[in-house]
């Protein structure tokens, strides 16, 4: 398949990236894959899990699989935040500190400044804290004290929050959920990876040797998929078709916002680069739309879980777009 | 698995469209009516369908027990006292509407629901809709419109069309339903809906178009008609010389010679014996010879009007009759049935010898040459010609009066008495009978239904004393000769005295008839002309039935007992098509249908109490005004000799004078013009003209000149013999039409009421262009009290009463002899639909297994673009052959992968084909995937399998 070398490039980020996270989380190969589009597309995912799943695991392997090939800049490769009730904005982003031997105020940056952060349960904190990491998320910057700081262009934030302990929480709204490119619900991983998993416990702790990815690469990949990968007008149409259903359908009460499809577009396109293609099929499509669609809508009172429901919706549109395909030639 | 379940779901579907077809069958057995019903229930269907959700496996069950319940209702409108409540005939029309409707319905719900599980079936109801808007206003049996006749005498009445009313009704329902199925779903099934719709009227149309054109090609291979109607005709023939040999029994050995000679001779002997001809006569008429016979025989006048009464055992006749037998123990015991006989039993002790010889020479001579008779007829016949003719006359006009109790009486006797007395008397005998009927009468009178057995009796004790005296006379004196010339060639019977009622006969306002037309249908003259007879033959002063066999070839003799047409139907040019009924109370020797009746079929009689016959008729009806007609010419379709036949005039050199004088008055254009000159002679008639039924002419005499050159008092036979004379003077075919004129006023609704005074002669001329044409004289007065207003409560009864009729159960296969149109037979073009929808069907199916191999080897020489495109519709061609069909909503990825472990070359194939129909960029490769493909599918699917699906024409649906 004719690919131009940037593209092939995405496909060594992936391949390299895919290795890395595989030799540390076990069972979860779908999981990491949404996790590498998320990072690729620029987005960011909203994990549902119990604890002890291996989140920590999954982010910590990420940040140790992206080289940091600016090191004279304070950001690191990786920041864990546990999210609690009595954390303050500040405390994420940084703050400003008096330096009384310089008797000046300096910055000193929170943990935001990182590539790869995980927010660790989320829906404990207050919304302050919330909308402070919800700006950095769509910004990929921070205001303190009045003055705006970027973040690292690689911002990639993984957060996370159990979805049975509610007591005491502050669930997020639909439209910060929006935020998020994936909420993924992860589900306990088959026996046996699990115990797989227990056999090669050392060669987990002492972390893969499978050659890593400088954060310069991945701004290169991302670029290239933006840029490379076809997205037909078909798809564009179809993407359209499936936005319009979810809207008009009598089981959805909000349907998805117009920013949804905007991320969208670079998620199917790095899903074909995961796939190993250069376009982006009806495949792509039917594969992302659940993920993406299903966490952003608010079903009627009555109506099945929000995947049924945008499964449903997507069906005919899928079928539409499949037979459109079987038409010859170019168009 | 749900292979199995789709399969078994087509059955009912399949089954759906097989009772579709019977359907539109069944619509052409039930009626117009009945349809209404169907529409109904359909929309009602579709309505339900929607919120009724029902499993398609809930179908069948549900099926039946609709069909159970109308069953039921049809049984509880048909054998329980309902019918008593509701009236025979409401509770019939609604039996048939529920049946209709429970078909009609149960299918359409059918169908409604398992549109809703299957789009595909939409298409087929598109179909059914295009057939439920075809089917009510095409509906068609036996040639007449069948549609709901209440509709149709309501827009009548309101002064409307019916046709287009019926049509915009079947359009709307057919246009709400189209909506009801378009609106049902939205996306590509509306599109793809309305793009079958179209198709299949299209189709539909082409159908019946094809139907309709392959109709005539179709009974053409098919014809096993032609020897079924000979024998049915032959039939006939024996019959009457059967029943001619019975009586014979009884009068001797004739009737064993007429037995013994065969149908044809048979009848001619009955003639010369009298009374038994009339029998024929009026049994089928086969030929005019037995009529003729008849006349020429005193027996003749008696034998036919005997021959009708015995028919008519309502009639009075028949009172007459038994009483005649009563009177005269010899023929009586005999020819009991018939009344007149009694008179005619008389003449055949007499005649019958004489016929008998007369009979070998008829035989000897063979019966083809009525001509020769002829010949003979007016030799022996000058003088017993015209008197047959006038006994004849005479005796019929008093049997016509006899059909009508009091006239009846009254003319009959004097009949019975002119022959008796006149003997020899002339044609003016008709009026003297009229006169001397006006004194006759009182007695007669006395008895109105008496009046008739009373004359008889009179009758019957004249002719005997008379009877053999005249007819020894004519039938005695020259009976030799007569006898024997008229029964080989037998002198015509005169339809005059079969019909025209002449002295108080002339305004009797009882009715004869019921005609129940089955379409709208209005004479541009608003006269309805009942043609029964045409009188083309001159014979002494005046005409008589033509006896040739190329004469006259648009009238209908022989209807017996079957579908019988005219040998040559008028041009269609100008005429339109009229279907009716008619339904007798009086016995007629003749049938009659409207100008120009085409063919006649009988119907059952649903009420014998009251009706005497009843049949079927078409009509070709005239519609242009005549100023439309003119500029025709009168050449005529016949050899030089036929025509002179056709002009000859009696030899009066007043007739050409004046005609010349006319001509001449006429403008230069238009004294070529027939039809102009026509007017122009009628006009002359008619004016100063007045009408007197009682005017009574010598005997023997040219009464018509009598009548225009004299006083200008008449009645129509004078009219119309003077009118007749002028035009063949004039160089032109004319001749004079019998039957009844009816006034548009005697009609309501569809019914028509034909009375006795509706009686009448009419002068034709005939046009090249347009054919008979009637020309009728109208009198500037009239003598004649004017008919009162007709009995609407009695014709609306007689009308419903005739419509009960049906096509007799032994009645063969319809036959359409000589006709110019095709007409449509529907068992036929249901046929013809059947086979082309065998032919659509068998072409479908070829075409969906010859769409395998195309799709399959496309690859080979398609455009390198479309190579990918191609081999992957091959494979997914295959693979739906054997159940691996992509699922809806399914992407072409998702399909691949599920079918990675049997099928792994599908999913590089499938990504090339996207890749190619996105990029559109083709592989070559392509083919090579194709090939891996169908390998991997011969590893993975069992033969029989493989065999089954390639044997699947519905597979290629199943690439999507």
């Amino acid at each position: 398949m004719a690919t131009t070398p940037d593209l092939q490039l995405a496909a060594s980020v992936v391949a390299r990236l895919r290795a890395r996270l595989r030799a540390s989380v076990f069972g979860r190969d779908a999981v990491l894959d949404q996790v590498i589009l998320a990072l690729l597309a620029d987005g960011h995912v909203l994990l549902e899990d119990y604890p002890g799943s291996g989140k920590t695991t999954l982010a910590k392997a990420l940040g140790d699989s992206i080289i940091d090939d600016v090191p004279d800049d304070d950001i690191v490769a990786m920041r864990r935040i546990q999210f609690t009730p009595d954390l303050l904005p500040s405390d994420i982003t940084g703050t400003t500190i008096f330096d009384p031997d310089q008797q000046r105020f300096f910055f000193r940056t929170g943990p935001l400044f990182a590539y790869v952060v995980l927010a660790d349960e989320i829906n404990r904190t207050s919304p302050k804290v919330q909308s402070a990491l919800l700006e950095a998320m769509g910004e990929k910057q921070v205001t303190v004290d009045n003055h705006t700081r970027k973040l690292d262009e690689l911002f990639f934030v993984i957060a996370t929050q159990n979805p049975l302990d509610l007591a005491g929480t502050f669930p997020l709204p639909v439209a910060q959920l929006d935020r998020f490119l994936f909420k993924i619900r992860m589900v306990p991983i088959h026996r046996d990876d699990e115990r797989r998993l227990l056999d090669a416990l050392d060669a987990v702790r002492r972390g893969s040797d499978a050659p890593r990815v400088a954060r310069q690469e991945i701004l290169h990949a991302r670029q290239a998929i933006r840029t490379g990968v076809l997205l037909a007008p078909e798809i564009k149409d179809a993407m359209v078709d499936i936005a319009q259903a979810l809207r008009s359908s009598p089981l959805v009460a909000q349907g998805v916002s117009t920013r949804a499809l905007v991320l969208l577009v670079p998620a199917l396109q790095t899903r074909a680069v995961l796939q190993g293609r250069d376009h982006v099929t009806d495949d792509d499509l039917a594969e992302l739309c659940t993920t993406v669609f299903a966490h952003r809508i608010q079903t009627a009172p009555g109506a099945p879980e929000a995947e049924e429901v945008v499964r449903r919706c997507c069906k005919p549109v899928i079928d539409k777009l499949a037979r459109r395909l079987l038409r010859p030639g170019p168009r | 698995m749900r292979r199995v379940v789709g399969l078994v779901s087509l059955v009912p579907a399949a089954a759906w469209v097989a009772a579709l077809v019977w359907w539109i069958v069944g619509s052409t057995l039930w009626g117009g009516d009945a349809v209404v019903g169907a529409i109904a229930a359909g929309v009602g269907a579709t309505v339900a369908a929607r919120p009724l959700p029902v499993r398609p496996a809930l179908l069948p069950p549900l099926g039946l027990a609709v069909a159970l319940a109308g069953a039921i209702a049809t049984w509880l409108l048909t054998v329980t006292p309902l019918p008593a409540l509701l009236g025979p005939a409401f509770a019939l029309t609604l039996a048939q509407q529920v049946q209709a409707a429970t078909l009609a319905g149960g299918l359409t719900f059918a169908a409604r629901t398992l549109a809703q599980h299957h789009p595909a079936v939409r298409a087929a109801e598109a179909g059914l809709v295009a057939l439920a808007v075809a089917v009510p206003t095409a509906g068609h049996r036996h040639g007449a419109w069948t549609r709901p006749l209440w509709l149709t005498d309501r827009s009548w009445r309101l002064g409307l069309e019916a046709e287009p009313i019926l049509l915009g009704a079947g359009a709307i329902v057919g246009l709400v339903a189209l909506g009801w199925i378009a609106l049902d779903r939205s996306e590509r099934a509306r599109r793809a809906l309305l793009g079958a719709a179209a198709g299949l009227v299209t189709l539909a149309g082409a159908l019946v178009v094809l139907g309709l054109l392959l109709t005539p090609v179709i009974e053409a291979l098919t014809d096993d008609v032609p020897p079924s109607e000979e024998g049915e005709t032959d039939m006939p023939g024996d019959g009457p010389a059967d029943e001619e040999g019975a009586r014979g029994a009884g009068g001797g050995e004739d009737a064993a010679r007429g037995g013994g000679e065969g149908p044809d001779d048979a009848p001619a002997d009955g003639r010369a014996q009298g009374g038994g001809a009339d029998g024929v006569a009026e049994g089928e008429r086969p030929d005019r010879e037995p009529a003729d016979a008849a006349r020429g025989a005193n027996p003749g006048p008696t034998g036919e009007p005997g021959g009708d009464d015995k028919q008519g055992p309502a009639g009075e006749p028949a009172g007459g009759d038994k009483q005649a037998p009563t009177g005269e123990p010899d023929g009586g015991g005999r020819q009991g049935p018939t009344g007149e006989p009694a008179g005619g039993a008389s003449p055949r002790p007499t005649g019958e010898p004489d016929g008998g010889t007369a009979d070998d020479g008829a035989a000897d001579g063979s019966r083809e040459d009525p001509r020769a008779p002829d010949g003979g007829a007016p030799n022996g016949g000058t003088t017993p010609g015209p008197q047959g003719g006038d006994p004849d006359r005479g005796a019929q006009g008093g049997r016509d009066g006899g059909t009508t109790p009091d006239a009846a009486g009254g003319p009959n006797p004097p009949d019975g008495a002119p022959p008796a007395g006149a003997g020899d008397g002339g044609p003016p005998d008709a009026q003297p009978r009229g006169g001397t009927g006006g004194t006759q009468p009182p007695p007669d009178g006395t008895q109105p239904r008496g009046a008739g057995g009373a004359p008889a009796p009179p009758g019957g004790a004249q002719p005997p004393p008379n009877g053999a005296p005249p007819q020894g006379g004519s039938g005695g004196g020259q009976p030799p000769p007569d006898a024997a010339p008229p029964d080989a060639p037998p002198p015509p019977r005169d339809p005059l005295d079969d019909l025209f009622p002449e002295g108080r006969g002339r305004t009797n306002p009882d009715p004869v008839a019921v005609m129940v037309l089955h379409n709208d249908h209005l004479p541009p003259e608003e006269v309805f002309y009942l043609r029964q007879e045409a009188l083309s033959r001159l014979q002494g002063f005046r005409l008589m039935p033509a006896d040739v066999q190329e004469m006259d070839l648009d009238l209908i003799r022989d209807a017996a007992d079957l579908h019988t047409a005219a040998a040559t139907p008028p041009p269609m040019d100008g005429r339109e098509e009229v279907g009716g009924t008619i339904a007798t109370l009086v016995e007629q020797t003749l049938l009659f249908g409207p100008d120009a009746p085409v063919w006649y079929e009988p119907r059952t009689n649903p009420d014998p109490d009251r009706f005497v016959r009843l049949w079927a008729f078409q009509s070709w009806a005239p519609i242009l005004p005549y100023a439309e007609r003119l500029g025709d010419t009168a050449g005529g379709p016949w050899s030089p000799a036929i025509r002179r036949l056709y002009t000859a005039a009696p030899d009066d050199p007043r007739y050409a004078e004046l005609a010349m004088r006319l001509v001449g008055e006429l403008r230069a254009t238009s004294q070529a013009d027939p039809l102009a000159v026509a007017l122009a002679v009628t006009q002359h008639v008619g004016d100063g003209m007045v009408y007197d039924s009682s005017v009574v002419f010598a005997p023997d005499t040219d009464q018509a000149a009598n009548f225009l050159f004299g006083e200008r008092r008449g009645y129509c036979v004078h009219a119309a013999h003077a009118a007749v004379w002028l035009l063949r003077a004039a160089g032109m075919p004319a001749r004079v039409g019998t039957g009844y004129a009816v006034d548009a006023t005697s009609q309501r609704g569809s019914n028509v009421m034909i009375r006795a005074l509706d009686a009448h002669a009419w002068p034709e001329v005939w046009l090249d262009g347009h054919g008979w044409t009637i020309v009728d004289v109208h009198a500037s007065s009239s003598n004649d009290p004017p008919p009162p207003p007709i009995d609407e409560v009695e014709l609306r009864e007689l009308g419903e009463r005739a419509r009960d009729s049906e096509v007799p159960d032994d009645q063969p296969a319809l036959q359409w002899p000589n006709l110019e149109l095709p007409r449509p037979n529907w068992r036929v073009i249901g046929r013809v639909i059947g086979a082309l929808a065998l032919l659509v069907l068998g072409g479908a199916l070829l075409g969906h297994w010859l769409l395998k191999p195309w799709r399959r080897a496309r690859m080979w020489w398609c455009r390198d673009e479309l190579v990918p495109y191609a081999a992957y519709v091959g494979a997914l061609d295959r693979l739906a052959e054997v159940g691996l069909a992509r699922r809806p909503g399914e992407s072409r990825d998702a399909h691949a992968r599920r079918l990675r472990a049997q099928v792994p070359s599908l999913q590089p194939l499938a990504t090339l084909a996207v890749r190619a129909a996105l990029r559109g960029e083709g592989a070559r490769e392509a083919t090579a995937l194709a090939r891996a493909v169908r390998q991997e599918i011969a590893r993975a699917v069992p033969w029989w399998r493989r065999l089954l699906g390639l044997l699947d024409p519905t597979s290629v649906h199943r690439v999507t």
